[in-house]
């Protein structure tokens, strides 16, 4: 698989997850567009996952830790 | 007095400072303009006359009192639907919330009250600030954002009211958000001047979240000067938004840089653009040549937009969860209300903190960029789009070959303001951006001021009648 390619399997099954638990709301009519947004989904996290990060690179969020009164509320 | 419509804030308000001008007048004048022009731009959703002229008939006796309170005491002003207002309806542009009311006021709606600003409209917007994804300029309740220089054309989004109103002399000033584009692009394609400041500079307290990490609110304006002066404003700590900074702000405008600045622009910058606003965006580099050294630079190599995208799509996902399962997304006006918010959900936890993870390199990579230049100018955007337009079917094929300052911008949380450089052969603005480092918004406003002092690209105005 080159590297532009999409892996139809990955977005078989996350579309199925979908399917499953919001098929209800969606309806068939507008299932090709969830399936076409996925491969979007795929497609960027697959970009992600060619960046090679070293383990202490941390999320750029932190979190606060929170007490009533100590000036953060 | 005729032609207010097209002046300036730093104009009007000196007007109403030494009472040459009444805010009662201007309150007037500007309201008759949105309920008489704003409905063919589709740039309202509710005027709001009666406060308007409440706040406008207190600040003048304040201003007779001798309680000037600074430069947008009795200015009117719209602000974006997303911003609740209490007891007036707050839609999102979103027709199953047309009948949402909050009993409170966000944090900048208060802060432009203490300001003494007059709030005149609550301006359309495209539906939930495109939290579905929109693929149409029809994504809203009260239809397409219309753009003031052709109404053929689209006004952008999600701000579009904000942009088509200050562009068509509705209002001297409004306040949009951005997420990713929803300010530069209509202030860019409305030809008005819009800030982005920095991630945490303004409160969102009271505004519609979307995307938690990439929310912005700024102002839509007809200079860089008048920038300034509105986030001088709303800027600044709120308790009832955690990730304000506790940095201050104060606005040093109005002057010009004295030496000469130092800007950069990222390689092959214009390479998105066609012809017209590749040409504008040239002549607009020349203009500032003559101020200031322009030193091309490479940018680090990062999925920037795959990084953004991934954020905003988990976030929305969750921000909007309840009202999709409540059904309501299919209420939508754009068709992509109907599966948009479903992919969302089909993000990997490990996705969204790998985005996480590359923001803080991609924050500190850009800071490296930047620091030794006083603003990054790149394209804004090119020309408004037909407003029939079919947004995925038009970006197939496009490529992307330029370089994503906008996702940059947005995912570092870096301010920007766009200001337009020129007009196209059909007669609609381009805009260039002035890219800073982290709440060095001054220096992109101080960049914007000398380009606006060398060109008069802001001083046209469609042509739709002055009042």
């Amino acid at each position: 698989m080159s590297s532009d390619e999409i892996d139809q399997a990955e977005v078989d099954a996350r579309f199925a997850l979908v399917r499953a638990r919001y098929g209800g709301l969606i309806g068939p009519t507008a299932f090709g567009d969830v399936r076409r947004r996925i491969e979007g989904v795929v497609a960027n996290g697959k970009r992600l996952k060619s960046v090679r990060l070293q383990n202490g690179v941390e999320p750029f969020s932190v979190f606060v830790p929170y007490r009533k009164g100590s000036g953060d509320d | 007095m005729s032609g207010l419509a097209f002046r300036p804030v730093r104009e009007l308000s000196e007007l109403v400072r030494t009472r040459r001008v009444s805010s009662v007048e201007l309150a007037e004048t500007f309201l008759e303009r949105l309920e008489t022009l704003g409905p063919r731009f589709n740039a309202t959703v509710t005027v709001t006359r009666d406060l308007a002229m409440e706040q406008a008939r207190r600040a003048d006796e304040e201003i007779g009192r001798g309680e000037y309170r600074g430069p947008l005491h009795g200015i009117p002003y719209g602000a974006k639907d997303l911003l609740a207002t209490g007891g007036i309806p707050t839609t999102w542009g979103a027709a199953p919330l047309r009948g949402q009311v909050f009993d409170y006021d966000a944090t900048v709606i208060r802060k432009l009250r203490d300001a003494g600003a007059v709030l005149a409209a609550k301006m359309a917007m495209v539906e939930l600030a495109g939290g579905m994804g929109y693929e149409s300029t029809n994504a809203s309740f009260t239809g397409p954002g219309l753009n003031p220089w052709d109404p053929w054309r689209w006004a952008g989004g999600s701000s579009s009211g904000s942009g088509a109103a200050v562009a068509a002399g509705l209002v001297p000033f409004a306040i949009g958000s951005e997420t990713w584009g929803s300010i530069l692009v209509p202030g860019s394609l409305c030809g008005v001047a819009g800030l982005r400041p920095t991630y945490g500079r303004v409160s969102r307290h009271g505004a519609m979240a979307l995307s938690w990490s990439l929310d912005k609110l700024g102002p839509l304006c007809l200079t860089a000067d008048d920038c300034g002066l509105v986030l001088d404003a709303i800027a600044g700590p709120d308790p009832l938004d955690p990730t304000t900074t506790g940095r201050q702000y104060r606005y040093d405008g109005p002057g010009l840089p004295r030496g000469r600045m130092k800007l950069c622009v990222p390689e092959d910058a214009a390479a998105d653009c066609d012809d017209d606003a590749r040409a504008n965006f040239e002549a607009a580099l020349s203009a500032l040549e003559g101020v200031a050294d322009v030193t091309e630079v490479p940018l680090p190599d990062y999925p920037y937009e795959a990084a953004t995208f991934i954020i905003q799509a988990a976030e929305s996902a969750s921000a909007l969860e309840d009202f999709v399962d409540e059904g309501k997304s299919s209420e939508l006006a754009d068709r992509s209300g109907l599966f948009g918010p479903y992919a969302g959900r089909a993000i990997l936890a490990t996705e969204y903190l790998k985005a996480l993870r590359l923001r803080g390199l991609i924050a500190k990579g850009m800071d490296a960029v930047l620091e030794p230049y006083d603003a990054m100018v790149a394209p804004a955007s090119g020309a408004a789009p037909p407003v029939d337009v079919d947004f995925d079917k038009s970006r197939r094929g496009r490529g992307g070959a330029g370089p994503p300052v906008s996702a940059i911008g947005v995912l570092a949380g870096l301010p920007a303001i766009t200001v337009p450089d020129g007009f196209t052969g059909d007669g609609l603005p381009t805009g260039i951006q002035l890219l800073g480092r982290a709440y060095g918004e001054n220096s992109v406003l101080a960049a914007a001021r000398a380009y606006q002092s060398l060109t008069a690209w802001h001083e046209r105005h469609p042509s739709i009648g002055a009042m």
